[in-house]
């Protein structure tokens, strides 16, 4: 069992094949062997791991993606998500940053992947109001701004 | 003026990786939103990344200004949306494809006998339909179908075009005329369909 500390002083024990879709757990484990010592984690607060352990138990067993291959340079657009993923995904937003964060603090690729694409499916095809609204985005553009942004944009306008 | 806290504490990196998941186009109007929206869309970077179907070996991505790249990346979206709004949908053929002026064979390469040669929309491919030599000659020369890279569209020729496909041959040269004609699948308006139709040498009425 591993021992995590999180930001708000919980302590969480996980087995370690659960916790090793962690590749900064993962490493930790390798370079510093079995330890009694908890892993302090002070990016991550209890609610959150507690989703990210949800998400590492579901795909116990199942073959580590290798380390070295980045997701983004496989090379297809697609936002295709699996139905679990979508599922687990479907979290208020604050939840679904924080799980991102944390995915990239943790370095768990395939949840990152999962996280940046959930997103990426909120915003496509939406102009950028409506992304404002969805999101809760304050416009801090001044007038002069908008209309520099406007003239720079024009040539992809409805045309 | 202060934006959710939840969103304020993504930093640059991860933006770039939620953006490169998404089209070229949605990656503008995320840019017009706020202030460090648009800070992350500036990158030369992001509109680089091959993700977004940048050709590198054709575009030269490293020269190229923040519009270029995003023209260039953004076009085939814009071309695609323009022909849905036409009522073009599956397989519909682009009829007035057609490039009014053959393209120079200065250009494209030695001089050859040209059956088609077509710009396609979007103005950055041409295809060609060509031979060594002349038809009439016995036996038929090979027709040769050749698909080139023209560079960005709207962009001046700063390198000689690329030839990216060829087709050697593809039957014996023809006596009347070829045509080719494209096509877009709607569902996938990156796939370009070529379809080419050569009249057969024994029977004219082909």
């Amino acid at each position: 069992m591993v021992l995590l500390l999180t930001s708000d002083n919980e302590m969480f024990s996980v087995a370690e094949d659960v916790i090793k879709r962690s590749a900064y757990i993962k490493n930790m484990l390798e370079d510093v062997g079995e330890s009694d010592l908890p892993i302090p984690l002070p990016n991550v607060e209890s609610n959150v791991l507690v989703k990210i352990l949800e998400y590492c138990e579901h795909y116990r067993g199942e073959p580590l993606p290798a380390s070295d291959v980045d997701p983004a340079e496989i090379g297809d657009r697609s936002l295709d998500i699996a139905d679990w993923d979508q599922k687990y995904m479907a979290v208020d937003q604050e939840m679904l940053f924080e799980i991102i964060l944390a995915a990239n603090y943790l370095d768990i690729k395939s949840l990152l992947d999962v996280g940046c694409k959930t997103v990426a499916k909120m915003m496509k095809g939406k102009s950028s109001e409506e992304i404002r609204t969805l999101f809760n985005i304050a416009n801090d553009f001044t007038p002069e701004e908008e209309a520099q942004i406007r003239k720079e944009n024009a040539w992809a306008e409805c045309r | 003026m202060s934006q959710p806290e939840h969103l304020e504490n993504v930093p640059a990196e991860i933006w770039r990786e939620i953006l490169v998941n998404m089209e070229p186009s949605d990656v503008l109007s995320v840019g017009q939103t706020y202030r460090s929206l648009r800070r992350v869309t500036r990158h030369k970077d992001l509109w680089r990344c091959h993700k977004h179907d940048l050709f590198r070996p054709s575009f030269p991505v490293e020269e190229m200004s923040l519009v270029e790249l995003q023209r260039a990346t953004v076009g085939p979206y814009l071309f695609a949306r323009r022909l849905q709004r036409q009522g073009g949908f599956h397989d519909t053929p682009l009829g007035d494809a057609y490039y009014p002026e053959p393209l120079s064979n200065s250009i494209l390469g030695p001089p050859k006998y040209t059956w088609v040669n077509q710009l396609v929309p979007g103005g950055r491919f041409a295809i060609l339909a060509c031979s060594e030599s002349k038809s009439s000659t016995e036996p038929a020369p090979p027709l040769r179908l050749e698909l080139w890279d023209l560079g960005p569209p709207g962009s001046t020729l700063s390198r000689k075009p690329t030839l990216i496909l060829c087709y050697p041959n593809i039957g014996p040269g023809p006596k009347g005329d070829v045509t080719v004609s494209v096509s877009v699948d709607s569902r996938d308006p990156k796939t370009l369909r070529l379809v080419v139709t050569v009249p057969d040498r024994s029977s004219p009425g082909l």
